[in-house]
């Protein structure tokens, strides 16, 4: 029928416009995905750290750290019983997560991840000091300073890392255990480290998913020790405990 | 153990100011609303009345502790809590809890005005408006009461508090608490000014109000035997979190003693106790004017502990491992 002939010959034309409309469309697609934004991560490789809390100091000293609080910190992790004991470290910070339970819960926004590197910042002319994300956070690694009355955290050193420098811990790292860089970037030194090692992520049931990888870090807590191990944390903070 | 608590004293009492002004607004709404002006002796309509003079005080007393208990205010920030206003997230139960409570104060306060202009006795000019307000005020009111229970249970990282089961608890608890400001004025009014006819009315309301606590008293318990029941059947965090409320744990002793045993039970069992004459069809109910006073403050205290225990356990207790 003329009609039908009509209709397929509409849809094939219709057919080869839209196709022709896609091309750009999937070469735009393909462009974005080779250029993803930056993830920004840090993977710390314990079998290289001393326990020296250089790192500690350094982010005590570039941001002026308030006596008690703590954006950065080392513990240490005791376990076993003679002659099979063993001592590691670990140092903590901010995991700049994917998935940030401190970021929703602001009630005023002054939490939010940036969308150029991933990093989690808190502005402080928003932030009103509730003390909703110290809560929410499951690593324990915001505190409210006093003198400023804003929640803080590590930020990565954002602005050294917009300069082009490494953040001051990574700076301080005598033992060359903190690698800091592009997770999104397969080329990267912390990426093809990733790649190579076998890495964990703290507390990774809970979903944030971290962007803060370790290289043999003792997850050993409380469930061990209820197991009738012997394990003693040593946080080096004001919270003697881990929360 | 040493913890520094990010939330203390005045988030405490933050839950339980909210809970106390929410729960007086709906027991006041629900008084008027199931004809409280239209009984022999008004005494519902008194208490309604006094009740919405009650409810707005709490919730905006607990807005001057909160702001001046944010770091920015003590930083010397003054108005810093203004940034509050400028938006809303969704996300944030404090954000939406704030407009929440804002709305609150306004309703509540339009509602006791009612109450004050000209002639307020039932049937005059404000009449409509105040039942209208009522009608707001009842799921305004269940919304303030359920909104410190989000406040806490949305946050995945505390596994004490990260349950559903807990803005119910609040509910219910704070309904508890509108019932006894309800029967603690029923109590007073009483004592005033006893009427001399209508005694079998006033009697019926004290009747409804101490059934109504008892049933929400047991729906409390109940939710708790969920409550550690789901913390003993789950795995790894939960569990853990759990053992601080239990015998033995570090608050134990606070929770079974002060909120379950001071303020569930003994109130529960004393109204029930006086119930079941008229449950059993064998007598009349008739609380001593005593305990009309006591009852209601084991409640307070059984409330106030609630919210005092679990803000206070909630914040110490975290994931296990790392």
């Amino acid at each position: 029928m003329p009609g039908d002939t009509r209709t397929a010959s509409i849809s094939r034309r219709d057919f080869l416009k839209a196709s022709a409309a896609a091309v750009p469309v999937a070469a735009t697609a393909n462009a974005a995905v080779a250029d993803p934004k930056i993830q920004y991560g840090m993977l710390i490789d314990i079998r290289r750290c001393i326990g020296c809390h250089g790192c500690s100091v350094a982010c005590k000293a570039e941001f002026e750290v308030p006596l008690g609080a703590t954006r950065s910190w080392v513990e240490y992790v005791e376990r076993g019983a003679y002659p099979d004991v063993r001592r590691s470290f670990l140092p903590r910070l901010c995991n700049q997560c994917s998935n940030p339970y401190c970021v929703p819960v602001c009630p005023t926004g002054a939490t939010y991840k940036r969308d150029e590197d991933g990093i989690v910042i808190i502005d402080p002319e928003i932030c009103i000091g509730c003390g909703n994300c110290i809560l929410a956070c499951p690593y324990d690694v915001r505190f409210l300073n006093p003198d400023t009355g804003v929640a803080e955290k590590c930020d990565f050193c954002i602005h050294r890392v917009s300069k082009g420098l490494a953040p001051a811990c990574v700076e301080a790292c005598i033992g060359n255990a903190r690698i800091f860089g592009d997770l999104n970037d397969p080329d990267s030194e912390i990426s093809r480290q990733i790649a190579t090692h076998p890495v964990s992520v703290l507390r990774q049931g809970v979903g944030t998913e971290p962007n803060v990888y370790y290289i043999d870090a003792d997850h050993a807590g409380e469930r061990e020790r209820e197991q009738g191990q012997y394990i003693r944390i040593t946080t080096h903070r004001k919270q003697q405990e881990r929360r | 153990m040493t913890h520094d608590l990010v939330w203390g004293w005045s988030i405490i009492i933050h839950l339980f100011l909210v809970s106390l002004g929410a729960g007086t607004l709906i027991v006041s709404a629900v008084l008027l609303l199931r004809g409280g002006d239209e009984r022999a002796d008004r005494s519902d309509f008194r208490i309604a009345r006094i009740a919405a003079f009650i409810a707005p005080v709490p919730v905006m007393i607990d807005g001057l502790i909160l702001i001046s208990e944010l770091g920015s205010f003590q930083a010397g920030y003054w108005f810093k809590w203004l940034n509050l206003y400028k938006t809303i997230i969704f996300t944030a139960p404090m954000s939406v809890g704030l407009w929440l409570l804002t709305a609150f104060i306004c309703v509540s306060l339009l509602y006791a005005a009612t109450f004050v202009f000209a002639d307020a006795t039932p049937g005059n000019v404000w009449h409509g408006r105040r039942k209208v307000l009522a009608w707001v005020g009842v799921p305004l009111g269940i919304a303030a009461a359920l909104y410190p229970g989000f406040l806490l249970a949305t946050m995945q990282a505390r596994p004490l508090w990260n349950t559903p089961l807990l803005p119910l608890l609040f509910l219910l608890s704070s309904l508890s608490v509108g019932i006894a400001v309800a029967t603690l004025l029923r109590a007073i009014l009483r004592t005033k000014a006893p009427p001399s006819a209508g005694e079998t009315v006033h009697q019926r309301g004290a009747y409804a109000m101490a059934a109504t606590d008892v049933m929400l008293i047991g729906g409390q318990l109940l939710l708790i035997i969920l409550f550690l029941l789901f913390g003993h059947l789950s795995v790894g965090s939960v569990t853990h979190a759990m053992q601080i409320i239990l015998p033995g744990g570090q608050m134990g002793s606070l929770f079974w003693i002060w909120v379950v045993l001071i303020g569930l039970l003994t109130p529960g069992l004393i109204e029930l106790s006086y119930l079941l004459p008229k449950l059993r069809e064998r007598g009349e109910f008739s609380l001593p004017t005593a305990l009309q006073l006591a009852v209601p403050l084991t409640v307070f205290v059984g409330a106030f502990m609630l919210r005092y225990v679990l803000t206070i356990a909630g914040q110490i207790t975290g994931a296990t491992g790392i």
